[in-house]
């Protein structure tokens, strides 16, 4: 039977107090583990850290080639070309600045503005996700190459619209003609 | 009418909340005068009367199809089925926003109705806390995210949102609101996401009964165990909808967003994963608090911590402050968010060192030996705590700090939550095998080793099966070994408890079950949790290892070869219309084994002619047994000439493990809820010593 019991007691058992040997032991073992830890966090984070930035950014900088980056853009629908026998996705993303107030907004004009910065993306091995349409903000993870298009490994999309309360339509030009 | 009716219930609910605040506070500390902490109290009660007329208007605004409401209009249509239009209640920002607080208000209510007698130190501040709270959700709803406001035509001619008419302005006609009425998003169209949002909510507002008990704990200086009495069994409730609202979550990316997998390590499944984290170490650390007095200090910070936890992840999700394919639109609530939460983790942050430091917060006794119990439960603290750290770490940590310090954005992906989490989850396991088996306040590495004997051998040959199957893969089999380990201790322990039952008692093994259960539900629940716990961790090893996937290109009457199994491409029907006007592709194919049909799957492409900016879905056909999914999407056809599809196909062992053992969580949270049968306390005591001897 154990010495062990399950009432509280206001008075601390005898077998129970710590002697100083295992206080040590016990402040080495949380220093160790605090380490393990930390040792844990910072390699996973060296080893898959990668800079976020915008279209502007990665071709401003020519140490970006080659280097594994996370990138957003704004999705050029008419530039989609899906070979879906073999899983191959290309298209063109148009920067879209790094602070907006409105999204919806910035990226239809990413997509409109002649002059916005673009590139063109490669991806092979993912099916064609349904939420990649026109104006559609694009995550993507890889790598800019030599021949200026960015090989991306994963991509991520957030749909363009989406919780954005627009004015309808038909009210609009029902007020104009004065409905 | 429903916007009057919805605004003005919202408003009352607020003013009523407030008052609630100030009057228990003030009745309470400053005057002592009964009928004013009675006042607040009967203010809880009709804060939630208020708040459940506000939330039905919205849901009748809904049902009814009332477009004039801006919000009725952006997430229904005339053409939806009334199942998504009852859910579409929480298919936007403000109409979720105002469910939370009607869930918040009738947490409050209920919490307040079952322990006002039994805890009457405790009320006044757990209702000032509880209804400050509640005032903030609510004032999110009525100031800035209002789901009552109208569309009316100005003058001038051009369209603005409000809730009351402006000057001279008239509502638009009916028909063009009808018409152009938006429609729940299609992704949200699914049976999974129509649950989940509840669930997840549940979760996360019931974790602020246990939060302002503690904080009242903290507030009125009853530092006993009464604050985790009182809010024990609403920790088990939040906690039990919070893992089913994130494994409903995962369930709804497996079959909707069509990548053959769960869970993505996105920021808003981790800004939802951490409170689980906090909380599942609250839950344990508790039992020590409870039965041996100490840990208290641990025991504050992790139940503020977990309630600090799901504030940040709501802030985090609807404020956009880290890019997600979750995120909602940025909106003016992202820093009132913020500073409700800032100010809530600080006052807690303060009271909790405060009475540290007058020296309320000692344990009753020191720590035994590294091997005892408690020590073991530290431990898994600090598992759980460093799963804390990584988690936030990788997705909100590293880029928030490098944008503020270094200019620019650093983001870590899949890759670093997949290296750094694994092994402190075996770690976890581990702890769940050993834990068990040890003992209050001694420790013998001995006596913990010959009980986990048998569950060993069981290990071994529970591996021994796998291996048969063909399993040669050495980290697989440690990762099962050590999960199973846990499984199986749980069992054995369980089994024991049964044993010394029928042998003292002369019970049959139901009898015994029954009645081991029935005296102790908390520890036998908790039994049945780690081995659902276990089965999920089965199902997520063999799904992440051992996925199979090819993609072919396939004539009519093809087939393709993947992992033993073949799949034969029959059929396309196209063009087929639903009832809710989406319009689906559907290919038929059926899969065989060994020469033999085993399944005829329709996976399809669904389009969404009205909806904007995503007007297509891809829906797998999926054949679910134990052994694994044969999983297939249709990938696209060729138009022109309609014999021939693409086809992805992916194969998930044990996959299906994770939503079985999901239900064996719940049912042991449950068990673990039950009251205990009352016995008076020195039978009470007795059997708990022969429990343990046993």
């Amino acid at each position: 039977m154990t010495q062990a019991t399950w009432e509280k007691n206001s008075t601390p058992n005898a077998q129970t107090r710590l002697n100083s040997g295992e206080r040590l032991k016990y402040i080495v073992g949380g220093v160790l583990m605090l380490a393990a830890v930390a040792y844990l966090i910072v390699s996973g984070t060296m080893s898959g850290a990668r800079y976020f930035m915008t279209i502007d950014e990665l071709l401003a900088d020519p140490d970006n080639v080659g280097r594994s980056v996370r990138i957003s853009g704004a999705v050029v629908g008419e530039s989609i070309v899906y070979d879906s026998a073999n899983l191959i996705i290309d298209f063109t993303v148009a920067n879209v600045p790094s602070e907006t107030t409105d999204l919806a907004l910035a990226l239809h004009q990413a997509v409109t503005d002649p002059n916005a910065a673009r590139i063109s993306v490669h991806i092979e091995g993912e099916v064609k996700p349904d939420l990649l349409t026109n104006e559609a903000q694009a995550i993507m993870s890889g790598t800019l190459g030599e021949d200026g298009v960015f090989y991306a490994t994963e991509l991520l999309l957030k749909c363009p619209s989406r919780y954005e309360e627009s004015v309808p339509n038909q009210a609009e030009e029902a007020a104009a003609t004065g409905a | 009418m429903y916007a009057e009716i919805g605004f003005a219930a919202t408003l009352f609910a607020f003013v009523t909340a407030i008052y609630a605040i100030v009057v228990s506070v003030y009745g309470e500390r400053f005057v002592r005068r009964e009928s004013l902490v009675i006042s607040g109290r009967n203010a809880v009660y009709t804060t939630f009367v208020f708040m459940t007329v506000s939330i039905l208007a919205l849901q009748t605004a809904l049902m009814t199809e009332d477009y004039t409401l801006t919000y009725v209009w952006s997430v229904s249509s005339p053409d939806m089925p009334t199942f998504f239009r009852a859910t579409a209640l929480w298919g936007s920002q403000a109409g979720s926003l105002l469910f939370w607080a009607f869930l918040m208000s009738m947490f409050a209510a209920g919490a307040t109705f079952f322990n006002w007698k039994s805890q009457r130190r405790l009320m006044p501040y757990a209702i000032a806390y509880m209804m400050a709270s509640t005032a903030f959700f609510v004032g999110l709803s009525l100031f800035i995210e209002n789901p009552f406001e109208r569309w009316w035509i100005l003058p001038n001619g051009s369209v603005a949102q409000a809730t009351f008419a402006p000057v001279g302005a008239s509502l638009p006609a009916l028909r063009d609101l009808w018409e152009s009425a938006r429609g729940l998003n299609p992704l949200l169209r699914h049976f999974g996401m129509a649950i989940h949002p509840p669930m997840l909510y549940l979760g996360f507002v019931g974790f602020l009964i246990p939060f302002a008990f503690a904080m009242s704990a903290l507030a009125s200086g009853d530092l006993s165990t009464n604050w985790i009495k009182v809010s024990r069994r609403w920790t088990l409730v939040a906690w039990m909808f919070l893992s089913l609202g994130l494994i409903l979550g995962g369930r709804w990316a497996y079959d909707v967003l069509g990548w053959g997998g769960y869970w993505g390590w996105d920021p808003v499944e981790n800004a939802a994963f951490l409170p689980w984290l906090i909380g599942t170490a609250y839950l344990h650390s508790v039992m020590i608090q409870e039965k041996r007095g100490m840990l208290k200090t641990w025991n504050m910070f992790l139940v503020i911590g977990t309630f600090s936890a799901v504030v940040f992840a709501t802030f985090a999700t609807r404020s956009g402050l880290v890019d997600s394919v979750h995120s909602f639109a940025r909106s003016g609530i992202g820093f009132p968010m913020f500073l409700f939460w800032f100010v809530l983790t600080f006052i807690s942050v303060w009271l909790i060192l405060w009475r540290r430091s007058r020296g309320e917060l000692k344990d009753d006794h020191p720590f035994g030996s590294i091997f005892s119990r408690e020590s073991l439960f530290v431990l898994n603290n600090f598992v759980f705590v460093a799963l804390f750290v990584a988690v936030f770490w990788g997705s909100f940590g590293a880029p928030i700090i490098s944008e503020i310090f270094m200019n620019t954005e650093i983001t870590l992906g899949a890759d670093y939550f997949l290296q750094v989490t694994p092994p402190l989850f075996i770690l976890l396991y581990i702890l769940m095998g050993v834990a068990p088996v040890s003992a209050w306040g001694v420790g013998s590495l001995v006596r913990m080793g010959t009980a986990m004997l048998i569950p060993l051998a069981l290990t071994v040959l529970s591996l021994g099966v796998f291996v048969l199957q063909g399993m040669t893969n050495i980290g697989a089999l440690f990762g099962y070994g050590i999960v199973l380990l846990a499984g199986w201790v749980a069992i054995f322990e369980t089994y024991r408890g049964m044993r010394a039952r029928m042998r003292s008692h002369h019970e049959s093994p139901l009898a015994a079950l029954v009645n081991l259960t029935t005296r102790n539900p908390r520890r036998y629940g908790g039994y049945f949790i780690h081995v659902g716990i276990t089965i999920i961790g089965i199902g997520v090893i063999g799904s992440t290892l051992f996925q199979m996937e090819t993609q072919r290109t396939l004539a009519v009457g093809d087939s393709l070869q993947i992992g033993g199994y073949e799949m034969r491409y029959d059929n396309l029907l196209e063009g087929q219309i639903s009832e809710d006007g989406r319009v689906m592709d559907i290919a038929e194919v059926t899969v065989l084994r060994n020469g033999e049909e085993i399944a005829h799957l329709r996976p399809r492409r669904d389009f969404f002619p009205q909806a904007e900016g995503m007007q297509q879905m891809t829906i797998a056909g999926s054949y679910s047994t134990l052994e694994n999914d044969f999983y297939v999407l249709l990938v696209n056809w060729e138009a022109i000439n309609a014999n021939a599809a693409t086809f992805k196909v992916y194969i998930n062992p044990l996959i299906n493990l994770i939503w079985w053992g999901s239900i064996i969580l719940i049912v042991g949270t449950m068990i673990a809820g039950m009251p205990r049968e009352s016995l008076p306390a020195h039978v009470r005591e007795k059997l708990q010593v022969v429990h343990q001897g046993a």
